[in-house]
């Protein structure tokens, strides 16, 4: 900050308070700026693919609940790909529909076979819901911190501006204290809605995941009834 | 879900909400008024624990005090237009130089000269005044003028109803021949000088009140409560000791014969006993100085002391110093 900049009268709008920042703290600034923008956008992309799993989940339970064959339902979701509760349904119909296509003799070990196709879809689509998440969760512990970095820097140089003009009135201090201040107001900004969301999508993951887990549990006793039956 | 279509949802969430930002977190440019810094006083510890009791809402004093005038000899101003201010107000002063005397200095005759009769009068006095006056003919010359400028400008007037006034000192509308002061043009109407010459009283007069000690004092803590006598009460009594105290100047190491003498005081500052030797030193000089010490504290019993702070300076300690005479 040079001495010219050191006005009675300072303006104070957004703009200026990024445009006289030093250049460590503009690159804070738009990091940050950048990390809000990524949070939000994660975050309405998974809003929306929540709402969707949610949807699909329901349609499928209710088409699986509705008395219509497996084989059937197996048919028509294999045709398109299929996710979530439905890709666990269609993963387990695979193997099941391969071990008796194939003619196997034994269907000893058809059970534990269909429980792990279904672990591994089950783990495969909590992977899915949960990915970026940590995006979330690190803007949201880092942020704040990036943010007191930048203040921590603007102060540092509305000190050096002090020592410049030997002067320690308000006008001197104030610029650069407000522009630091601004830094971390960018860090806050950034790291409320990803903490926010963060927990949100996080308990959201948890309960499809307790979903899929217990319609897995459920669709494996029924095969293994099946199993018993034919064996 | 297409990661894409978000990012862009989001870039034009955040453009938003920083555009409305730009647009309304204009903040008033920051004025900031130059404050003076505020002078402040460190005083310890003891100095605060000795402040005086007092109330800021303490009467300020009961009755005026009489104020003693003292009229020194009359010395002759430093200006003259001031003494010929002066005189023309104050006509009880003897006027100093001749030249003045010849003008009348009632103010009735300034009045009649507005009319035609004494007109001639004027005229001659001046010529008369002007050889006169040789030492300062000129500064006298200018006073004149001044001080009896509506003397002349009572003249044109008259003159003015025959013929045009010949000076460019007429103005069109005249004063009051009553005015007394020369109108100066380059100065103001000030009622504080007006006030100065109506004063009777001589310019050289000195005033002073007796001293007193104020018994209500508007200045000092609430809490205080030192009754300690303080730095000028000290030299007080120093200063009446010191008026009869012979040091032993020709005694061998006199520096040293320091003597601490315990008086004990009645309330109207008379000895109420024989004042003590604090410490005993050894030497035939110590008894000499002690001496000396105990003489002066009896030649002048009588101290006038503050009645008020009886209790601290009823037993007070003093020492006999011969490198600072007294050291109470």
């Amino acid at each position: 900050m040079t001495p010219a900049e050191i006005t009675p009268s300072v303006d104070m709008s957004l703009l200026t308070l990024f445009l006289q920042a030093h250049w460590v703290v503009k690159s804070v600034m738009i990091g940050l700026i950048c990390a809000s923008i990524w949070v939000w956008a994660i975050a309405i992309d998974k809003w929306l693919l929540f709402r969707r799993t949610r949807a699909a989940s329901d349609q499928f339970e209710q088409a699986f609940w509705s008395g219509q064959s497996l084989e059937e339902l197996y048919r028509t979701l294999s045709a398109r790909p299929a996710d979530s509760m439905a890709a666990l349904f269609v993963a387990a119909m695979r193997e099941w529909k391969r071990t008796f296509e194939g003619g196997a003799r034994s269907f000893a070990g058809l059970q534990q076979r269909i429980d792990r196709v279904m672990d591994v879809s089950i783990s495969r689509e909590v992977e899915r819901l949960e990915s970026k998440l940590l995006v979330l969760a690190t803007v949201g512990s880092a942020g704040p911190f990036i943010g007191l970095f930048g203040t921590v820097w603007g102060i540092m140089t509305s000190f050096q501006s002090i020592a410049a003009s030997k002067n320690t009135s308000l006008a001197v201090v104030a610029p650069g204290i407000a522009e630091a201040l601004f830094a971390t107001a960018m860090g806050l900004i950034a790291a409320i809605p990803a903490t926010i969301f963060y927990n949100k999508f996080t308990s959201e993951v948890n309960k499809q995941a307790a979903r899929l887990e217990g319609f897995a549990d459920e669709f494996s006793a029924i095969l293994s009834r099946q199993i018993d039956e034919n064996g | 879900m297409r990661p894409d279509r978000s990012f862009a949802a989001s870039a034009s969430l955040h453009a938003m909400v920083f555009g409305i930002g730009l647009v309304t977190f204009d903040a008033r440019p920051m004025v900031v008024a130059p404050t003076e810094s505020m002078p402040v006083d460190i005083m310890s510890m003891s100095e605060f624990s000795q402040l005086t009791r007092g109330q800021k809402t303490a009467p300020k004093a009961e009755k005026p005090k009489h104020v003693a005038e003292k009229t020194g000899e009359v010395k002759p101003p430093d200006t003259e237009a001031k003494k010929i201010a002066d005189k023309t107000i104050d006509s009880a002063t003897p006027p100093p130089l001749p030249p003045k005397v010849e003008r009348p200095p009632e103010p009735e005759p300034k009045k009649a000269e507005a009319k035609p009769e004494p007109k001639p009068e004027p005229a001659p006095k001046k010529a008369e005044a002007k050889p006169e006056i040789k030492p300062d003919a000129e500064a006298l010359e200018k006073l004149i003028a001044k001080t009896e400028k509506p003397e002349k400008k009572a003249e044109p007037e008259k003159k003015a109803e025959v013929k045009p006034p010949p000076k460019p000192v007429d103005r069109p509308k005249q004063p009051p021949p009553v005015a007394q002061t020369p109108p100066d043009p380059n100065s103001k109407f000030d009622t504080s000088k007006i006030a100065a010459l109506l004063d009777k009283r001589a310019p050289q007069r000195a005033a002073a009140s007796g001293a007193e000690v104020s018994h209500t004092a508007s200045l000092g803590s609430v809490t205080g409560q030192a009754q300690q006598l303080s730095q000028t009460e000290i030299d007080a009594l120093r200063a009446q000791i010191q008026r009869c105290w012979n040091p032993q100047v020709g005694a061998a190491e006199a520096r040293d014969l320091i003597v601490r003498v315990r008086i004990a005081l009645n309330q109207d500052g008379s000895l109420a006993g024989q004042p003590m030797l604090v410490d005993h030193g050894g030497g035939a000089y110590f008894q000499v100085a002690a001496e000396s010490a105990m003489r002066a504290i009896r030649r002048c019993a009588p101290y006038t002391l503050p009645v008020a702070k009886y209790e601290a300076w009823r037993d007070v300690e003093v020492t006999f110093d011969p490198r600072d005479m007294f050291r109470g």
